[in-house]
Parts: C-alpha cells; sequence; structure tokens
C-alpha cells in the first residue's frame, strides 16, 4: 500500500514537476509560434531564438513561459493583437513587440491580458503598437523593465502605454514610457504600486487615475506630458518623490488632483510647470516637504477644497505662489518656505514673526478675468498689490502662513 | 487719417465677429473638458455648450456636459447650442434635440457614461444592432444622468 502511494507521488512529481523547454528558431520548419503554444502542455517554457517573426498573432490559454533570447522580433504587420493572455502563471520575458494594428473601436495592444492572475511582463520592448500592455479583470501582476513607445501619427487612435482596468495587487517597476495617450492609466485599480518609471512626450497624462483607490507611486518621473499627471475621483493614495518637470500648456499641471481625500503628497519636485498642482474638490491632503521651483502657479486650490495642509514645503521663483478663487480658505499653510516673504524674526527661532500672505491681489485678478495675464509685472500691477498688502480688500484673510521658515527647508 | 479710419474699422469687424458664434471644433489634446478638466483626446464622445452671449464650453464626456449643465441650472433656451460628436463621424457635431443615444459598456467614455449619440437610425443600425439596444432621446438621457 505504502509502495504505491509512493510511486503514485513519484508519478504526479514526474508529470507536473518537471515541465518541459521547447525551442523555435525563426529558420526552424515551421515557425510558427502559436502551433508550439497548442503543442506544449502545463507550464511548459518556450524559449523563442533571435530573429524576425512576422504576422504574429499570439493566443496563450494556459500557464507558460514564453522567453526570447536577444530580444526576437515579433511583428504584428500593423494588422492585429500580438499577445493575447488568457491564463494564470504567465511569464512574458525579452521580446520586441512592434507593430500592432490600430483601431478606434477595439482596444488592440502589443500585449493583452484577460482575466489572468500571476503574471509577469519583464524586460520587453513594446514599439509602435495602438496600446502597449492592456489588463483587464487580473490580479497579481509585474510590468517591469519595459520600453514601451508609441508613435502618435493620429493622437485620437492612440491608446494608453500600460492601461490597467478592474485590477489589483499590480507592480510596475522601471518601465520607459512615451508617445502614448496617456502614459499608464489605472481604472479601477487597487493595491498597487508604480515605481522608478520614466513617463515622458505622452500626449495627454504621464499617469492618469481614475477611481483607483489605495495606490502608490514613488520616484517617478513624468517630463514634458501633455497635460502631466491627474488623479481623479481616488482616495487613499501616496505620491511620493515623484519628479514632475516641463509640463507646459493652457491646461497643463504637474499634478490635476480631483475629487480625491486623504491622500499624502510627500518630498516630490515641481520644476518648470505652468501649475504645479491643480486641487478641485479635494480634502484631507497632507501637501509636505515638497519643492515648487519656476512654476507659473506653484499650487492652485480652489474653494471646493477643505482640510488640506500644505507644510514644510519650498517656494522659489514662481510666478505665482498660491492662487484661489474664493474668500475663504478651509486650508492650513505652516513652515513653508517662501521666496517671496519680506518679514523679519526679530527672536531668531528661524520663523517669520510676521504672517505671510502667499496669494496676491493680481493672482485674484486673473483668476476671475484670465485675460488680465498680459498685465504681469507692469508697474500698475506692482502698485496695486503693495495697495492691498497694506490695506487688505479682496484677497482671503486666513489664507496666510503664520509661522514661515526664513531658510529653506531641508528636504 | 486713413491708417486711423483703417484702425476704426477692424476695431468694429473684430467686435462684430467676437459676438458671431459658431462651434469650435476640438482640437484632440490641447482643449481640456470644463467640467472634469480632464484633456479631451477622443473626440467621439466629446460635448460643447455655446451660451446666448457666445461664450463655448467644451466637455470630454456628454456626463460632464449633463453636470455642468444642471450644476447652472438654467432653461435649456438660455443656451444657443447644444451639441454632441456624432460617433462614426466625430468632426460633425449634432443638436442634441437631434441625435439618438445608445448606451452600451461595449464602447468606452472618457468618464464611463458611455454613451453614443448617432445622427439617424440608420447610422446607428450600421453600427449596433438595435434590437438589442434601447436608444434614448436627450429628455431620456436627461433622466437616466441625474448628478
Amino acid at each position: 500500500m505504502k509502495k504505491t502511494k509512493a510511486t503514485i507521488i513519484l508519478f504526479l512529481l514526474f508529470y507536473y514537476g518537471f515541465a518541459n523547454i521547447i525551442n523555435i528558431h525563426p529558420e526552424s520548419i515551421s515557425n510558427n509560434i502559436q502551433k508550439y503554444i497548442d503543442k506544449a502542455s502545463y507550464g511548459d517554457t518556450i524559449v523563442i531564438h533571435p530573429g524576425i517573426y512576422t504576422s504574429v498573432s499570439l493566443v496563450l490559454q494556459k500557464s507558460l513561459h514564453l522567453i526570447g533570447i536577444n530580444k526576437p522580433i515579433l511583428d504584428g504587420d500593423f494588422k492585429n493583437e500580438l499577445l493575447r493572455i488568457n491564463a494564470d502563471n504567465v511569464t512574458i520575458e525579452g521580446f520586441i513587440f512592434r507593430n500592432s494594428g490600430k483601431s478606434g473601436m477595439n482596444e488592440i495592444a502589443g500585449i493583452r491580458c484577460i482575466d489572468a492572475n500571476k503574471i509577469i511582463i519583464i524586460n520587453n520592448e513594446i514599439i509602435n503598437c495602438h496600446f502597449g500592455i492592456h489588463i483587464s479583470n487580473s490580479s497579481t501582476l509585474t510590468i517591469q523593465n519595459n520600453i514601451i513607445k508609441g508613435t502618435p501619427f493620429e493622437e485620437q487612435n492612440t491608446g494608453n502605454g500600460i492601461h490597467l482596468w478592474k485590477c489589483n495587487y499590480a507592480n510596475i517597476f522601471t518601465n520607459n514610457i512615451s508617445g502614448h495617450r496617456d502614459g499608464i492609466y489605472f481604472e479601477f485599480v487597487t493595491n498597487s504600486t508604480i515605481q522608478d518609471n520614466i513617463s515622458t512626450f505622452n500626449i495627454r497624462y504621464g499617469l492618469h487615475f481614475m477611481f483607483s483607490h489605495s495606490n502608490l507611486y514613488l520616484c517617478n518621473e513624468f517630463i514634458q506630458n501633455g497635460a502631466g499627471v491627474a488623479v481623479m475621483y481616488s482616495k487613499n493614495v501616496r505620491m511620493e518623490e515623484n519628479t514632475f518637470i516641463k509640463n507646459w500648456g493652457a491646461s497643463s499641471y504637474g499634478i490635476l488632483l480631483k475629487d480625491i481625500s486623504d491622500s499624502w503628497i510627500y518630498n516630490n519636485k515641481f520644476l518648470y510647470n505652468t501649475i504645479g498642482i491643480h486641487f478641485e474638490g479635494t480634502s484631507r491632503i497632507e501637501v509636505v516637504r515638497n519643492e515648487f521651483q519656476n512654476n507659473g502657479w506653484a499650487i492652485k486650490v480652489l474653494a471646493s477644497c477643505m482640510d488640506n495642509r500644505f507644510e514644510h514645503n519650498n517656494f522659489i521663483s514662481n510666478s505665482f505662489d498660491v492662487a484661489t478663487n474664493g474668500s475663504l480658505s478651509l486650508n492650513t499653510f505652516s513652515h513653508n518656505y517662501w521666496d517671496k516673504y519680506e518679514g523679519y524674526d526679530l527672536n531668531h527661532d528661524g520663523l517669520g514673526d510676521v504672517p505671510f500672505y502667499p496669494v496676491n491681489l493680481y493672482s485674484m485678478i486673473v483668476e476671475q478675468n484670465p485675460n488680465t495675464i498680459i498685465l504681469l509685472r507692469s508697474t500698475l500691477i506692482g502698485f496695486l498689490d503693495k495697495a492691498e498688502k497694506a490695506i487688505p480688500s479682496l484677497t482671503p484673510e486666513n489664507l496666510k502662513d503664520s509661522s514661515p521658515f526664513l531658510k529653506l527647508n531641508s528636504l | 487719417m486713413r491708417s486711423i479710419i483703417v484702425a476704426l474699422w477692424s476695431i468694429v469687424v473684430l467686435t462684430i465677429s467676437c459676438t458671431n458664434s459658431v462651434p469650435s471644433p476640438i482640437i484632440a489634446g490641447k482643449d481640456s473638458c470644463t467640467e472634469c478638466k480632464m484633456g479631451i483626446i477622443d473626440t467621439r464622445y466629446a460635448g460643447e455648450v455655446i451660451t446666448n452671449k457666445g461664450k463655448i464650453y467644451k466637455f470630454d464626456d456628454i456626463g460632464c456636459m449633463l453636470s455642468f449643465l444642471q450644476s447652472k441650472n438654467q432653461p435649456e433656451n438660455k443656451y444657443q447650442k447644444i451639441l454632441i460628436s456624432e460617433y462614426l463621424n466625430p468632426k460633425n457635431w449634432l443638436e442634441v434635440k437631434d441625435a439618438i443615444f445608445v448606451q452600451s459598456n461595449e464602447i468606452h467614455s472618457p468618464m464611463n457614461f458611455n454613451f453614443a449619440a448617432f445622427a439617424d437610425m440608420t447610422s446607428l443600425n450600421t453600427f449596433f444592432d438595435t434590437k438589442e439596444k434601447q436608444t434614448y432621446n436627450w429628455s431620456q438621457v436627461k433622466e437616466l444622468i441625474k448628478l
């Protein structure tokens, strides 16, 4: 009895424990990868050797590991989807996916995952595809070290670089994304981390959150995207140590926050943006130890925001430090460094003795009538601001930093 | 003297041209939605409101347009035009009163309202099987989207 049990276990071990390795060369008699995929059994590894494989349109419906050696090229000839994964436990490593089809109606992607869990996509290049990686209804995903490059000929027809819909536990690390609609797009995604990615030259946003709660993004760089980064209709989002550079244009932002609550913005850098952070309908957000330098507006806080805290930030060389559109402010500012502060510190505690009012009269006028921006830096405006400082009338009285730092906050 | 007259005329022409309001096309990637501030990329779902004074508001989704109209809380005749993109030909504006709407999960609008507007039943039938899909007119859409 014991013996038969042991043989059964041994048999199972042999059956499932040792997966096969299948090699495919471009000069193989049949280099049709799909045939090999169909023949392979659960857990096998398919090794694809360097070369160009054309008219690729693969469907993976079982757990397999696809490994490319020296980056074989899988070309879709501008016709269809390159790879569709509809299985758990799949690894895709070391390929160049290029030239997917384009369609306004279907979301055609380089790599598309549907109802797939435990997926690893690593070290690939996805070039000239409609969507780069499109994942829906999946969990436990690792997307790492990929280069995703789109060619936005027709803006409307470009998809997102990495597009996640209804996913959770996704880790998106060290990818480089450019030339897509949104670099990274999250819709109904929870408990995920976006770290060390570079997202540049995307048509709309470098990163876009919609209805995605409890996510973390840190140490990413967002440079010269159409409108920066948008975090909308979400809560519990941590945004730390990111860099937002040169998001410049009529409706461009470092970060656009719309209807978000209970979030943290720590240690980020905002350089050369039209608007550093735009707050609209936000509450309970902590903005701590960020650097705002050379922006048009460092922060714009609309009257619909409340209980946000701004502490230990540095405001340097911005045209406007803070702008708002209401007369009442329910947000607190303290211990920030403002380069426009002209107060004094008689008791030498490092904090200014008179409060600093970061909203000036002119920014209120511009908010109400954007065309007056043409008067920026004119003498008239200089006089008006001085007069307003002496006798405040239009600027919100309680929007002030009562304890401004005289020296730069060390970040 | 002549140059003064020319200058005066140009002012007159400019002021006239300001009051004359034609629907303005949406430039994908440049324009942004008045309501949600998102950049408009997918013009198939875009909408536009022109007030009687000629001011133009652009929207990325019919939901944003309705939320804007509801927040203003004015009768619709206060607006010169309320327009929606024709789904199959996004460069063309339709008056919302004339458009036929379909809601479907197969289409994916920027703000998840997932409405598409069509000019007539024939163009709709080329795209959707209407036996399965219910169609709506503008007032029904307004009833459906109460924000």
